[in-house]
């Protein structure tokens, strides 16, 4: 089956939501906007008066970056906006290696005090393009050996479930449970061997 | 995974003429990628799709110490100085904004697909996505056309979205249900080869109701308010109709022209309007290129004539009167019988909710519940959410109001505590709709390229601590109204508030500190029936201040039941003034960094103008002094024409506009002199012809009214006229801040 997978999300949970708040988050991605320059960041958007959705988001011209709320659980949130390349295997990678980066960065943040940190064995992913990946079982099918060859890159031999959100409204979301202990700085090494 | 087309999998849910229309734009599209299509003529075209350009898409942003370049990877444009790659804003007309449960999930994937999982409900019944690429535009369109929604002629010198009060039907003070009515106008104009040729764009709006302020008829463009008579004892329908409405940068109150106009005769009229607006409108200059200044410049009456003129000559058209045949296509049913509250135990913060969101409908047994979203925000989730909760308590009976909430209508009373528990699990439980914590913005310096303050940031601000206390607050100041524009072109209808802000910025020894201007005498009710005045410029950061100390004094010293424009007609400006005087100050940069950030943003504005400040100690400058003079003179107009002398007032009007022209034009020729022909001949000379006035987006729209009501002064100015012109007075003198800023930061000298 061809495949185009794009605007892949994917979504990492704090270990203490009380780590990162909406206001430092603001200032952390205020500094990158100024600090990074081999990728377009835009602004950076308030909504932390809304509940359960982008509390602070880094808007940027290829992906978008958020301390997220949506599932109702405080994460950070990378959503890929354009185009991407490759084949699936590639754009997934690539995806969760933005994730993955951003999230070793939002650790070191100063703002932060050294307080954040990210619960690696559990991801959202989630593909915000319902026509060309509905949410379906065939979609995971057409996904799922994909996914775990790269996820297999991440966890190595640790056992790996994942779930899909069967709720037809929403786009594909797979929430990913992997057994142990992970550091996303780890993951990212072991994803780019 | 499909490799299909939004276009092949929607086929013929497209309608066949919003399909076509669509694919025009598609190909205008793809020539323009290709640089084959001019980037003006581009512009114009997408903005008459809804699709905006936002803040920051001419590739710069400040961070807070210099202007950075946005490296976007093309140097292509989609208008000028827009950078194609640049996000925008997307906004979609929801006519009288009535949504359907189908309507809401296709908008709540399109915010989570193309946008950033924000919906945001505007203040004229649209729906605004941000942060959209234009190339996602063509298909994000199909998938609305597909269910029946169209963004065109979302923007651009055409018939904005036609709104309407969103009880209609169920009001119980309304005359009659003016839904059927608006959804036939905005279909009849929607494209009509009549209203292509406009200067401006023309807005639109219905009430059933003159004293509520639910469909805010007097400031439109044309205002239809439904009206009643019986002739030979047979009733009929019709409507006022008011026209020249407007807010703007100054506001216009409408004229009425009809006290009854048939209901057979609505459309053409409506048509016959907008063909004399596109003949005689002025297309220039846009400054003056509403519908409002036409009209003023005619005269009501011969306005009037011409469209009545007009009117007779329109060749007949069966849609004027066809939908009346159809006026029930628009009648609502419920999905249940009405029944009252059977007695139940009732949830945790119920009764609140209740007061403040629960409407009692005509039809006894239903009532309207205000679903409140901050600051006219929501996310994808909470839209599908609450379509799925629309789709069990009622029929497809869902509008946006223009104080950016939703309501939900003929909810049967007895299904209020199911509901509340529904809307509160996924966070839109909120109470205190249409409070005073229910503040309406516009999105200001968030996303808007005309923002000067953050609109949104201080709202959110305001709600905040307002929400903290609103139960300790009097129900009078709990009943109050504030609305905010993040500049004074009135998207968030401060005019309209009983406490209106719009945001300014003034220099403080060379930093640019972000104001708003405080507006106090506004009404809401009435449908909008009178329009406030500025008071102070005041830091931002003292606005919370503001709204706390003038509530408390209103609650303090009101008499009896005294409303709150009442109270403060009565204590005068001057004592307003001195109210807010020392709120107008500002600490310096190292008393209090915080007044030198606006609310919502890390950025400080003026790490590098501090430093020249620094080296300037606290010198004032000689301009400054003289601005602030002129600004005084403004306000003392406007005192004097509360004290019922508007020739006096109108003189000082005029003389403060002078003054502030005189200050620009002594930091370039300091012995121009105090004779005013000679002071506007100067200030022509230097500033104007040399465009050094004129601001990057109102251009040179405030000089004009410095030049117009020099040459051309009202013989015996109206209460109306010098209202106006005090207004103007204001914009001019705030131009001229903004004029000599921009002068000192170029020659890098002490601002005002």
């Amino acid at each position: 089956m061809t495949t185009n997978l794009q605007r892949v999300n994917v979504k990492l949970y704090l270990e203490d939501e009380a780590s990162l708040s909406a206001d430092i988050a603001f200032r952390i991605f205020n500094r990158w906007i100024a600090e990074t320059h081999d990728e377009v960041l835009i602004d950076v958007a308030d909504y932390s008066h809304i509940p359960n959705g982008p509390q602070t988001l880094l808007v940027g011209h290829e992906s978008d970056y958020s301390l997220d709320s949506t599932d109702g659980r405080l994460g950070f949130k990378y959503g890929r906006k354009r185009p991407s390349e490759g084949d699936t295997k590639q754009r997934l990678r690539a995806a969760l290696t933005a994730a993955l980066t951003a999230c070793e960065r939002l650790e070191g943040a100063p703002e932060a005090n050294g307080q954040v940190c990210f619960r690696g064995a559990e991801l959202q992913l989630s593909v915000q393009d319902r026509l060309g990946t509905p949410n379906s079982e065939q979609s995971l099918l057409a996904l799922r050996e994909d996914l775990l060859t790269v996820l297999s890159q991440v966890y190595g031999d640790a056992k790996i479930e994942l779930r899909r959100n069967e709720d037809e409204r929403q786009c594909l979301t797979l929430q990913i449970q992997v057994d142990g202990s992970f550091a996303v700085a780890s993951m990212k090494q072991a994803l780019a061997a | 995974m499909s490799g299909r087309t939004w276009k092949e999998e929607l086929g013929a849910r497209i309608p066949e003429d919003l399909g076509r229309e669509i694919d025009i734009f598609e190909t205008e599209l793809g020539w323009r990628s290709q640089n084959k299509l001019d980037e003006v003529l581009f512009a114009e075209t997408r903005l008459r799709r809804g699709v905006y350009g936002q803040r920051y898409d001419n590739g710069q942003r400040f961070d807070g110490s210099q202007t950075q370049q946005l490296a976007y990877p093309e140097a292509l444009t989609k208008g000028p100085n827009t950078a194609w790659h640049a996000p925008g804003m997307q906004r979609i007309k929801i006519p009288f904004g009535g949504l359907t449960a189908e309507q809401m999930d296709v908008l709540a994937d399109l915010g989570e697909e193309v946008s950033d999982s924000i919906l945001h409900v505007t203040t004229r019944q649209d729906i605004q996505l941000h942060y959209v690429h234009i190339e996602d535009t063509p298909d994000m369109m199909r998938r609305l056309a597909a269910v029946d929604i169209t963004t065109r002629e979302a923007c651009g010198n055409s018939v904005r979205n036609v709104t309407a009060c969103p009880l209609a039907g169920v009001c119980t003070t309304e005359s009659f249900d003016v839904t059927p009515y608006s959804r036939a106008l905005a279909r009849f104009l929607l494209g009509h080869e009549d209203m292509q040729d406009f200067g401006r764009k023309f807005k639109i709006a219905f009430s059933g109701c003159r004293h509520e302020a639910c469909g805010l008829t007097n400031m439109h463009d044309l205002g239809a308010l439904g009206v009643t008579r019986v002739v030979d004892g047979v009733g009929e329908r019709g409507f006022e109709v008011w026209v020249g409405g407007g807010l703007g940068a100054v506001p216009h109150q409408a004229k009425l022209f009809d006290e009854f106009v048939a209901e057979e005769e609505l459309l053409p009229l409506a048509q016959a309007m907008g063909r004399v607006f596109a003949r005689l409108g002025e297309k220039r200059n846009r400054a003056r290129a509403r519908v409002k200044f036409l009209i003023a410049k005619l005269g009501i009456e011969e306005f009037k004539r011409l469209v009545l003129e007009e009117r007779q000559q329109l060749p007949h058209d069966e849609r004027w009167t066809s939908y009346l045949e159809h006026l029930d296509e628009t009648d609502e049913e419920p999905l249940k019988p009405g029944q009252a509250l059977n007695g139940a135990d009732l949830p945790e913060g119920f009764e609140q909710w209740h007061q403040t969101n629960v409407y009692q409908q005509r039809q006894s047994g239903h009532v309207v519940v205000t679903v409140s979203l901050p600051l006219g925000d929501m996310t994808s989730d909470q839209m599908r959410n609450l379509a799925a909760v629309a789709r069990r308590y009622v029929k497809d009976t869902v509008r946006l109001t223009v104080e950016q909430n939703i309501v939900l209508r003929w909810i049967s009373e007895s299904d209020l505590p199911a509901l509340y528990g529904e809307l509160k699990a996924i966070g839109l439980g909120g109470a205190a709709a249409g409070t005073i914590v229910d503040i309406t913005a516009c999105p200001g310096t968030d996303t808007c390229k005309l923002g000067i303050s953050s609109s949104r940031g201080l709202a959110g601000e305001l709600r905040r601590r307002l929400a903290e206390r609103y139960h300790t607050l009097d129900a009078a100041v709990q009943d109050l109204r504030i609305k905010i524009s993040g500049c004074f072109n009135s998207c968030g209808q401060h005019h309209a508030a009983d406490i209106g802000f719009y945001g300014i910025s003034r220099k403080i020894n060379g930093i640019t500190v972000p104001h708003f201007q405080v507006i106090l005498g506004g009404q809401w009710k009435n449908n909008a029936g009178s329009f406030g005045l500025p008071m102070a410029a005041v830091p931002s950061k003292n606005i919370p201040a503001v709204v706390e100390r003038l509530t408390e004094r209103f609650i303090t010293e009101r008499q009896q039941a005294e409303s709150f424009q009442d109270y403060f007609g009565r204590i005068g400006k001057r004592e307003v003034k001195a109210i807010l005087d020392d709120l107008a100050q500002v600490p310096t940069y190292e008393e209090d960094p915080s007044f030198y950030r606006d609310w919502g943003d890390v950025r400080e504005f003026t790490i590098d103008d501090m430093g020249k400040g620094e080296c300037a100690g606290e010198v004032v400058p000689l301009a400054q002094f003289e601005l602030t003079a002129a600004e005084r003179e403004a306000f003392e107009a406007q005192v004097l024409l509360d004290e019922g002398d508007p020739a006096a007032a109108y003189r000082i009007a005029c003389g403060a506009m002078v003054q502030a022209a005189r200050a620009l034009v002594r930091t370039q020729f300091l012995d121009v002199g105090d004779d005013a022909d000679r002071i506007i001949g100067e200030f022509r000379t230097r500033f104007f012809d040399t465009e050094l006035f004129f601001d990057p987006f109102a251009k040179d729209k405030f000089a004009r009214y410095l030049f117009r009501n020099h040459e051309e002064p009202l013989a015996n100015p109206g209460a109306e006229d010098v209202h106006r012109t005090i207004e103007e007075a204001q914009l001019f003198i705030d131009g001229s801040f903004s004029c000599y800023n921009r002068i000192s930061d170029a020659e890098g000298t002490p601002a005002a």
